[in-house]
């Protein structure tokens, strides 16, 4: 029976009961969010496919639209750029073009929209006790989604300047795995900050904005002399070197590779000790 | 009680200001209890409800939970507008936990509780509040009812919903299930609670027979109507 007794003495069954409940590290309570969350792949992929679907239904060509309209781009810049610049290799440089920003694409539409990877999972968060990094999940899945379907221009311009990539082109897909794994921890360092602070995304989409002359999609390392040897410490440019490396060029670079771990276990690193501290606090932020 | 009003308090700490939405609430709630959470506006219902879905973790003290929580704190709980009925069914389903093969089996008696009819094909954004509020709660008391949360929106339905959610709490009760709903209207409470707890100010007031809390908060109201 409940007890009867008004303003809630402590009864002594709870009394009793309180000193053992104990509560987990936060740092595990981080950990097990993360992995948990991961564990919970039916789910994320469900959610990130209706939300996919969502983006594009009613429109006759769906999500065709993702491939027509970075076809169309990619046209465009092809267009402007092989003419107006004076490379040596006019194929080599067509080839670089559309890869580097194939890729590039992909990172900077994970990046510019990592602060609000917990904003725009609120009313699921605020309503199920769920990890959190299950709404992260669900954000990379949806935007692999988009990577897909643009890959089809990628192996559509290839075809169509007669590139044909090496037995290296294999590495792109451990690159890819590699990148994927860089968005994880990405969304959720910058989802906690973000949440906090609502400058952080206008912010992040300013700076990822400038950095597409920054990165060499457009300019080639050696056609920009000095100003590469600082442009080098951009670990996005590394990122998109491991992929576009292998399939563009006959050998591997591993100076882009380990460069890029360095920075996902730095960035893994740290990523867990801020989620450590913020993770039971972002619901309260929104 | 002059400092604090019926709402939780603003506390300025290090030039930083935080809401004291809660204090000092000690209470246990045993399985087959249903439980109304009474209180005005801004009393800490809803904030006490996600203390116990495990939304909020509490800055002090402790909470245990045994057993499945499905907590229903919003009528559209990020359903997907474009996605049939059953599709939603589908998504709620797999976030509780359940494989397919349970989901799929569960379908038909969503749909005759909800009753959606051939509108279960159809995408939800075409469905009435009336129908949305039964299908969430159709769906919230069917998979892992162990411990349901519900807030005040369940009060905003007609007297067949809420005659039918009555029902529904009570077929829950004979599994030994727990109900916590909170909500301003008397009679749905009354008709599926036994026990309410009164917060007032964030302060636990009362944990007691429902017929016992009302009494009490009438009480409470009429004084401080007369100071």
């Amino acid at each position: 029976m409940p007890d009867s007794s008004h303003f809630s003495p402590l009864d002594e069954e709870m009394s009793a009961q309180i000193p053992t409940i104990r509560r987990r590290s936060q740092f595990k309570a981080a950990v097990d969010d993360i992995t948990l969350g991961a564990k919970m792949w039916p789910i994320w992929l469900a959610l990130s496919w209706e939300e996919f679907k969502t983006t594009y239904s009613r429109s006759i060509l769906g999500f065709l639209w993702v491939t027509l309209s970075f076809a169309g781009f990619v046209f465009v810049k092809l267009l402007v750029f092989s003419s107006m610049l004076s490379t040596p290799d006019q194929q080599y440089y067509n080839a670089y073009l559309v890869s580097g920003f194939f890729i590039w694409q992909f990172i900077t539409a994970s990046v510019s929209s990592a602060p609000g990877v917990f904003l725009g999972s609120q009313t699921w968060i605020k309503n199920d006790a769920l990890p959190l990094s299950l709404y992260v999940y669900k954000t990379v899945a949806r935007e692999f989604y988009n990577l897909v379907l643009t890959s089809v221009v990628v192996v559509a311009a290839f075809l169509y300047i007669g590139y044909r990539p090496g037995p290296y082109a294999l590495m792109t897909i451990p690159a890819i795995v590699l990148i994927l794994i860089n968005a994880v921890w990405v969304k959720i360092l910058l989802g906690i900050v973000g949440t906090r602070h609502r400058d952080v995304a206008h912010f992040v989409r300013a700076v990822m904005f400038a950095m597409l002359f920054l990165v060499p999609i457009f300019w080639l390392p050696e056609q920009i002399g000095r100003l590469y040897d600082y442009l080098w410490w951009n670990p996005i440019l590394h990122f998109m070197q491991i992929f576009r490396n292998p399939l563009i060029d006959p050998t591997i670079d591993w100076q882009y590779w380990i460069f890029s771990g360095v920075v996902t276990i730095v960035g893994i690193v740290v990523t867990l000790l801020a989620y450590t501290l913020a993770r039971r606090r972002i619901v309260f932020w929104f | 009680m002059s400092s604090r009003a019926s709402t939780g308090q603003v506390i300025k700490y290090r030039s930083s200001h935080y809401i004291e939405a809660i204090s000092g609430a000690t209470f246990s709630i045993k399985a087959g209890e249903r439980v109304g959470i009474v209180g005005r506006n801004g009393s800490g219902k809803s904030t006490l409800l996600r203390v116990l879905g495990g939304i909020y973790e509490p800055t002090a003290g402790a909470i245990q939970v045994d057993g499945h929580v499905s907590s229903l704190f919003n009528i559209n709980l990020g359903t997907q507008p474009e996605a049939t009925g059953r599709h939603n069914i589908l998504i709620r389903g797999l976030l509780k936990g359940m494989s397919r093969k349970e989901i799929y089996s569960k379908v038909d008696e969503i749909v005759e509780f909800s009753e959606l009819g051939d509108f279960i094909d159809m995408p939800l954004r075409t469905y009435s509040q009336g129908m949305a509020m039964r299908l969430s709660f159709a769906v919230a008391t069917t998979f892992s009812p162990e411990i349901i949360l519900l807030d005040e929106w369940i009060g905003a339905g007609d007297m067949n919903f809420q005659w039918k959610a009555a029902k529904r709490m009570n077929e829950l009760v004979a599994q030994a299930g727990i109900t916590v709903i909170a909500s301003h209207n008397r009679n749905l409470l009354k008709n599926i609670c036994d026990t309410a707890i009164w917060l007032d100010g964030g302060v636990l007031k009362a944990h007691a027979p429902i017929d016992e809390v009302y009494e009490l908060m009438d009480q409470h109201d009429a004084e401080r109507a007369a100071s």
